[in-house]
């Protein structure tokens, strides 16, 4: 087909797809559609098709909102409003892009080409965007009218380096259910700032810097009609790999500083910047960024899913909906369907992928392409940051069935499963959490009174303390979050800055890994804007957090292994799989505080944080597992049964140590310091204090058992008082991670803080405890500093 | 051991077989199928890193009743009462000044199996363990590990009523002679005076030379000693 040629080149005040639509409208289409092939679509050339290219110097928006209805606690709906205000966007700076044919001026260029092979009409499109630096002068929660806001979440800004590429490329039409797509889109290294000022006029930065979304992927885009067989794809857009062929891959993405080096196709890397005045730069010598925490992804993943839609997530008993009922500031509920926190409108993810094991895996013959395994890396954050990059990920079980003569290995993929996710503006002062069966049945004995680690009261938690009115809020809930993936190969890596050979990691991936599978994770995230007495900008927010366990068959579970991988010569070489850690972890976490930046620090003020928990201290082998001799009559060169550790080894009492149930309840006041930008000084350090209050009022009896896992009976530490302060710091080395506990008992050393574990109980297997007595820690200081290096 | 049995078998080697190689350092690393950790740990309660006590000016010990560990038994009260009861006064078990350093050079931290055992069923059955090395060369080194005094405290207020001061925070005065003291601490001259007031102290230093390996299991219900 041939088209005229659209070369305008166009100043436009606003950026809008209508310029797009209109062009599409003046093409000349008088030739016959004439035949492409698979090669012709894919290569895309300006001169054929349409190419429009718009530039423009700035741009202002004003305002940009997202509304939707929220229950309240007198059973009516309202409607809410998240608005940005005074959103621009400008230039960033000097030329970004290697392109010459790109100015330094904001831009969109999209090339579109049409074809067919006779009976199906595909479009390949490609399209560069600049847009500088888009911001936001304000974040606010507002009413329906937009007049009557919250206090400000800050300002906010999107930072970009270089073009953001997105390209499409369809055999047969646009989303049809049908038709495979292969899209590329480009995000590689944005900036975003969170700018919150200080008591003071002082601005402090949170920064997420060179974030990467490097996604390519092959499969299919469509929207769901309410007939899909999947319920959660019904009146949804849905992206789906679904064909085993199909894949996505996470790319590496060239660092913008430095040529020749890579950071992670999937990277969060956050930094914090004080007393930055007005400027938005990661680069400034005067002021470097402090690293806190990097999180990267890379590689092949394949069985991916995306459901995006719109929900009603109301109930009749609106305590049985996904937040529970909306609460007034006095703490009375709501009764009927209109009182459902989450209200009729609101959105809802879901996002589940298989991880590759290794390169050989991802660049199968079923895939067709060759590809990179799977690897997640977790890091120090900005410069002179070292970090530890964990590949190999693999499901729990090591086989899955057991069988004499010996058995094939576990070929499942590792996966994760974001299970249901919620986005709502909700107006209440509780919100619910789903219950946990293990942490309701512990029981805990205090002088004669016996109840259980939590109730169902623990799980219902307070989003602020304020009596008089509720702040509209911004939650994310999580429900049914699962991380079934553990890694059995690690090593040590350090940022592109680094260049002196001494300080850079050897590259060779050791046979050690770490497991931080979970299951069942469930979370409430909700965050509002607020000031602190003395006028600086702050977040408030409330956090609920659960895990389970383990499931009844003991294949999915929620733990933090240490496994050690070294090759079993009687398994093929096959790695050992021995483990230790905190196994089979329930876990409850809630809190309300808020959270600022003043001080070079990232503070969370949280007047009530519970910690509550059962766990298992074990070690052994990984279910499935064989063992690394023979023994006796039952396990022979044969391969016997026997030789191999049972399935549901997970579910059993052999390889645990001791048992761990606790429960921590007061308030916290707690600085998180960012490293500073030095290889020996980019630790994590957690600074603050912990003041157990006892029970009483609003809070509970804080307590730490220990559990024969025999018979059950206890050793409690019970009726815990006190304030303990803690300076805890992480740091991972060129070879070796450390860590340096700092606890100081009674830091203000009065006499009503000392540290007192009040009842020290012994209970049989079944029954309450009796009294041993009790101990005191009047003050002090213990520090502790472990060093951990692993060897291969 | 290894290495002269390498050295041997290399000297076979150039004499007679030409398809030997030389291993390299990571054949020789290869060849041991053990891989683990190395741990260091080091514990340390009230002292600065020249496992000095901390009680000058500023320092977290300066008010020297802040520094104390207590332990009181249950119905324990000075009038022989039970816990709780309205007239009894409790009594700790109070270790003043208490301070000490523990600090593993090297633990080789490793997975193991145990010998096989027989177990209460009667069968063989293997088990995984963590195995802990120790090296006789790198000590554990135990600095001014102990307390000052061990004493005997009483509340001053029955069933910790209002106004009472706890007897892990007693500074009291008394006793008269070589045996006076006054806020908590022995006035009399002699070994004692300056001292928090009890009848015994603790001061260990040594370095503990550990050889060989410690394993860690579970001891579930089938063990024989469990």
């Amino acid at each position: 087909m041939k088209n005229d040629n659209n070369n305008q080149q166009q100043k436009y005040k606003k950026l809008s797809l209508s310029v797009a639509i209109a062009a599409i409208g003046t093409i000349n289409v008088a030739y016959a559609l004439q035949e492409m092939t698979d090669t012709e679509m894919s290569t895309i050339d300006a001169q054929d098709g349409l190419y429009i290219n718009a530039e423009y110097d700035s741009a202002t928006i004003g305002r940009v909102y997202w509304q939707d209805k929220a229950g309240q606690s007198n059973n009516t709906e309202t409607t809410l409003g998240m608005y940005f205000d005074g959103v621009t966007l400008t230039k960033t700076g000097a030329t970004h892009s290697t392109d010459t044919a790109h100015t330094s001026k904001l831009h969109t260029t999209l090339n579109l080409d049409i074809g067919s092979n006779g009976t199906d009409t595909g479009i390949a499109l490609r399209s560069n965007t600049y847009f500088g630096t888009i911001k936001a002068n304000s974040l606010k929660i507002c009413d329906a009218a937009g007049a009557s806001c919250g206090s400000t979440y800050g300002s906010f800004a999107v930072q970009s380096q270089e073009d953001i590429v997105f390209n499409l490329t369809t055999q047969n039409g646009l989303f049809n259910k049908n038709a495979l797509m292969n899209v590329d889109l480009g995000l590689k290294n944005l900036n975003f700032y969170l700018t919150q000022q200080a008591a003071g006029a002082i601005n402090n930065q949170f920064i997420v810097r060179n974030f990467n979304f490097n996604f390519t992927g092959k499969g299919y885009i469509y929207v769901g009609d309410n007939t899909e067989s999947n319920p959660s794809y019904r009146d949804a857009l849905v992206l789906e790999t679904r064909d085993a062929a199909n894949y996505i891959d996470l790319n590496k993405v060239e660092d913008v500083d430095y040529t020749g080096k890579y950071n992670a196709g999937f990277n969060i890397d956050m930094v914090y910047k004080g007393n930055t005045g007005t400027t938005l730069s990661t680069k400034d010598p005067m002021n470097p960024v402090r690293g806190v925490l990097r999180l990267g992804a890379s590689g092949r993943a394949t069985n991916a899913s995306m459901v995006v839609k719109g929900i009603d997530g109301r109930n009749a008993t609106p305590a049985n909906s996904v937040l529970g009922a909306a609460y007034s500031a006095t703490d009375t509920a709501a009764t009927t369907i209109n009182g459902s926190i989450v209200g009729s409108q609101g959105l809802y993810m879901r996002i589940k992928a298989d991880f590759t094991k290794n390169d050989t895996d991802a660049s199968s013959a079923t895939f067709g392409t060759t590809g990179k395994g799977s690897t997640l890396e977790l890091a120090h954050g900005g410069k002179n940051a070292y970090g530890v990059e964990f590949s190999n990920l693999s499901p729990l079980l090591i086989r899955k069935t057991i069988a004499a003569g010996g058995t094939a290995l576990n070929t499942d993929r590792a996966f994760f499963d974001t299970g249901d996710v919620y986005i709502n503006l909700i107006n209440s002062k509780r919100v619910q959490l789903p219950t946990n069966a293990t942490l309701n049945s512990s029981r805990l004995t205090i002088g004669s009174t016996t109840s259980n680690i939590t109730t169902n009261a623990d799980y219902s938690h307070v989003v602020h303390d304020g009596i008089t009115s509720n702040p509209n809020a911004l939650a994310v809930a999580v429900r049914g979050f699962n991380f079934n993936a553990v890694a059995r190969t690690s090593r040590f890596t350090v940022s592109n800055d680094v260049t002196n050979v001494a300080d850079i990691p050897s590259n060779t991936a050791e046979n050690w890994g770490l497991g931080l599978p979970f299951y069942n994770l469930n979370a409430n995230i909700i965050t509002y804007g607020t000031t602190a007495p003395d006028g600086s900008e702050r977040l408030g927010f409330a956090l609920g957090l659960s895990t389970e366990g383990r499931n009844t068959t003991g294949d999915k579970t929620t733990s933090i292994l240490l496994i050690d991988g070294a090759d079993n010569p009687l398994d093929n070489n096959n790695p050992t799989n021995y483990y230790v850690g905190l196994r089979n972890i329930d876990m409850l976490i809630t809190a309300y505080g808020t959270l600022g930046l003043e001080n070079n620090k990232i503070n969370l003020t949280m007047p009530k944080l519970t910690i509550a928990g059962a766990m298992e201290l074990a070690g052994g082998y990984l279910p499935g597992s064989r063992y690394r001799s023979n023994f006796g009559t039952v396990c022979t060169a044969a391969n016997e049964a026997a030789c191999y550790v049972s399935l549901d080894n997970f579910t059993k009492k052999d390889d645990v140590f001791l048992g761990v149930k606790f429960k921590l309840d007061g308030s916290m006041n707690l600085d998180i310091v960012p490293g500073v930008d030095t290889l020996a000084g980019n630790a994590l350090s957690f600074v603050g204090n912990y003041d157990l209050k006892g029970a009483g009022g609003d809070y509970t009896a804080s307590t730490i058992q220990l559990v024969d896992p025999i018979d059950g009976s206890i050793v409690g530490f019970d009726n815990i008082t006190g304030n303990i302060g803690f300076n805890n710091k992480i740091k991972i080395n060129k070879d070796t991670i450390a860590f340096s506990y700092g606890l100081t008992f009674n830091p203000d050393q009065t006499q009503d803080k000392v540290f007192r574990i009040k009842d020290i109980n012994l209970y049989p297997p079944t029954g309450n405890g009796q009294r041993l007595g009790e101990m005191a820690i009047t003050g002090g200081r213990l520090v502790s500093n472990i060093t951990f290096k692993p060897r291969d | 051991m290894k290495k002269y049995v390498l050295l041997a078998l290399l000297g076979f080697a150039q004499v007679s077989f030409a398809e030997m190689q030389v291993m390299t350092e990571e054949d020789l690393q290869a060849v041991d199928g053990q891989a683990g950790a190395d741990l260091s740990l080091e514990m340390r309660l009230n002292q600065n890193e020249s496992y000095r006590f901390l009680d000058q000016t500023g320092e977290v010990c300066e008010k020297f009743e802040y520094c104390r560990w207590a332990l009181s038994l249950n119905n324990r009260n000075h009038d022989s009462t039970v816990t709780g009861s309205a007239t009894g006064r409790k009594l700790w078990l109070v270790f003043k000044q208490v301070q000490g350093t523990i600090k593993f050079q090297e633990i080789k931290l490793d997975g193991t199996d145990l010998t096989p055992y027989l177990n209460d069923l009667g069968a063989t059955t293997q088990k995984a363990a963590i195995q802990l090395s120790y090296d006789a060369t790198k000590p554990v080194l135990i600095r001014n590990f102990g307390y000052q005094s061990l004493a005997i405290e009483m509340d001053s207020v029955a069933n910790e009523g209002a106004g009472n001061t706890p007897g892990y925070l007693a500074k009291a005065s008394g006793g008269s002679g070589a045996g006076a003291y006054a806020n908590g601490k022995y006035t009399a001259a002699g070994f004692d005076q300056g001292r928090e007031v009890g009848f015994t102290g603790l001061n260990i230093n040594a370095n503990l030379a550990l050889q060989g390996t410690v394993k860690i299991f579970s001891c579930d219900a089938n063990h024989p000693r469990c």
